[in-house]
């Protein structure tokens, strides 16, 4: 399932070649149903579409990940405990994280209608509200800076890239976003058994 | 949405456009892969 705000053309140059379905989530419909702020995922049903496991980070090339996905194959009901934790702690207000996903989907109307500096707007106001939504901050850098992703990802312009943004950001909200150990993006570096967290103060209203 | 929820109903499209239905699925496991081309 490619999440991808750009729809089955972004998505297909990745995907046309597998041996599986792949569909186009461009909206993000089921990103926002399980709370996922990051890609990879992955979610796991039994037989009768009941959710066995659910992993934010998910990586089928981690060890622990496909011995997970095997065990259930085998047994559904199986209860899974992974080492790797992502998690965020925060204080945000849910309202927030809600108006964050509702300017989102605005500025995916937006570029549906072709006005792509409204989209872009309402993004910028989204991540104010959500500054730890990586689907909302990567989509963004795909659509305003379209040349660091093509032909490849450029991983080390986007750590760059979210130093800058959170400076810009703790200016706006008056206070430190990232932790002690400095801004982390998530999934471009996943060694086992490390807990990732980035702390957020966000104002309270 | 948690473990031990029953997946709601969805239809997507696939990379042609052609509606998507989880409750095809039924009767079968289903591991679904979320990513991204960034």
């Amino acid at each position: 399932m490619a999440v991808d705000i750009q729809g089955a053309d972004a998505a297909r140059v990745h995907a046309a070649d597998k041996t599986f379905v792949t569909v186009i989530d461009s909206e993000n419909i089921l990103s926002d149903q399980f709370g996922f702020k990051i890609v990879p995922n992955g979610i796991f049903l039994d037989e009768d579409g009941v959710i066995r496991f659910a992993k934010q980070g998910f990586r089928i090339t981690e060890p622990d990940h496909f011995e997970a996905v095997e065990i259930l194959i085998q047994d559904p009901k199986a209860h899974i405990e992974l080492k790797d934790v992502y998690h965020i702690t925060d204080e945000t207000q849910s309202l927030e994280k809600q108006l964050a996903v509702t300017k989102f989907k605005l500025a995916n109307e937006y570029l549906n209608s072709g006005k792509k500096d409204e989209a872009l707007k309402e993004m910028d106001e989204a991540l104010l509200l959500d500054p730890d939504n990586f689907l909302i901050r990567k989509q963004r850098w795909y659509i305003r800076y379209p040349e660091n992703f093509s032909p490849t990802i450029d991983i080390e312009w986007q750590q760059v890239q979210l130093e800058k943004e959170k400076a810009e950001e703790a200016v706006k909200q008056g206070g430190q976003i990232c932790g002690p150990e400095g801004c982390v993006i998530p999934g471009t570096s996943f060694p086992p058994n490390q807990v990732f967290s980035i702390k957020t103060k966000t104002n309270e209203i | 949405m948690a473990i031990g929820d029953t997946i709601p109903d969805f239809t997507l499209p696939d990379l042609n456009g052609n509606p998507v239905s989880i409750q095809n699925y039924r009767g079968k496991k289903v591991l679904i892969f979320m990513w991204a081309s960034w």
